[in-house]
């Protein structure tokens, strides 16, 4: 499993080290996201992203209020001024996202703890299809899958 | 399902082929897929009571501008958002279809960059090509993707018993008059 000191080497050297805002896959995913959350939404109440990384999707998210939990501190530094880090969810959420996260190089399990503990509305799964564990969630509302760099990248929705 | 479907973009008075007047589409008695969707479209709502058709959304201009397009149309108009879309689609009898994000042609792109352009991030069964410019590939990607039907303006079929019909409907426009 990735350590934190791990995560803050990415991290550190320089912002966005995944190239997220140039890639145009990242700023095409971002956008579906973010259209299906209109879709679903268009609007919630309060919002948390799990693994926010630096906050490039966590901060459009549409959402009165936006909580990120993120394990590097170089990334949490760089969230946007609307996102409010935090270290463990607070209260229950009606949008519950992570990204790129339950992956086996990852805590994934203590992310899925978090998020059945806190979701309280819908849950949103995105990443590369292959790479993913198969959590149960619930109740599969939506799914979608699209290409994104050289895999399928998916988002699934769920009611918990 | 829509086979007959009238093309129409804006509803206003301006004298353009992406214009329809609020008489001219009160008078089509076929189904009628909007493009865009803009705005004057839902401001111009009442006039889509009875009516039915579908609602064709691109989706890197929800709730923006036609800016991208100025070169080919008159003036510069807003699209709105999804929530408006879906409300008309709730209050009419029109459903939602998908028109890409970018609105590019796709004959141009790679097998990639088109499976991309046609996934919609919500269901839809109904599709309509970019300036109606389809090849084989294309159509083979975008039955890929599970629309039932795929429209165009400038090439197509009428005849559904075609190879392949269903994704080659050529849609006339909303008669002008």
């Amino acid at each position: 499993m990735q350590s934190k000191r791990e995560l803050e080497e990415w991290y550190y050297p320089r912002p966005d080290p995944w190239d997220y805002k140039t890639t145009s896959d990242d700023i095409y995913r971002k956008r579906f996201y973010l259209t299906v959350l209109e879709n679903l939404g268009p609007d919630f109440d309060r919002a948390l992203d799990i693994g926010a990384g630096e906050g490039y999707i966590t901060t459009d998210l549409p959402a009165r209020e936006i909580h990120g939990i993120e394990l590097s501190d170089w990334a949490a530094g760089r969230f946007p001024e609307n996102v409010t880090r935090i270290n463990v969810p607070l209260g229950k959420y009606d949008l519950v996202m992570t990204t790129g996260t339950l992956y086996k190089q990852y805590d994934h399990a203590k992310i899925y703890e978090q998020i059945m503990r806190c979701a309280n509305g819908i849950i949103c799964i995105g990443g590369i299809e292959d790479w993913l564990l198969p959590y149960d969630f619930g109740e599969q509302i939506e799914s979608f899958s699209f290409p994104y760099r050289e895999y399928t990248g998916v988002l699934r929705v769920y009611k918990p | 399902m829509y086979t007959n479907l009238r093309l129409a973009h804006n509803i206003g008075n301006v004298n353009h082929s992406n214009y329809h007047t609020r008489e001219q589409i009160s008078a089509c008695n076929d189904p009628i897929g909007f493009d865009g969707i803009y705005k004057n479209v839902y401001d111009n709502q009442d006039i889509l009571e009875n009516k039915s058709g579908v609602m064709f959304v691109m989706g890197n201009y929800i709730g923006r501008d036609n800016k991208f397009d100025l070169e080919h149309v008159p003036q510069l108009e807003n699209y709105c958002t999804l929530t408006q879309v879906k409300e008309l689609c709730d209050k009419y009898d029109f459903e939602i279809g998908w028109h890409t994000w970018s609105h590019r042609n796709l004959t141009t792109l790679s097998d990639k960059e088109i499976l991309q352009e046609v996934t919609a991030p919500f269901r839809t069964k109904y599709f309509r090509y970019p300036g109606g410019v389809y090849d084989d590939r294309v159509i083979e990607i975008v039955k890929s993707v599970g629309y039932e039907k795929a429209y165009s303006v400038t090439q197509g079929v009428k005849d559904m018993n075609m190879p392949n019909a269903q994704y080659k409907i050529y849609s006339d426009y909303v008669d002008f008059n």
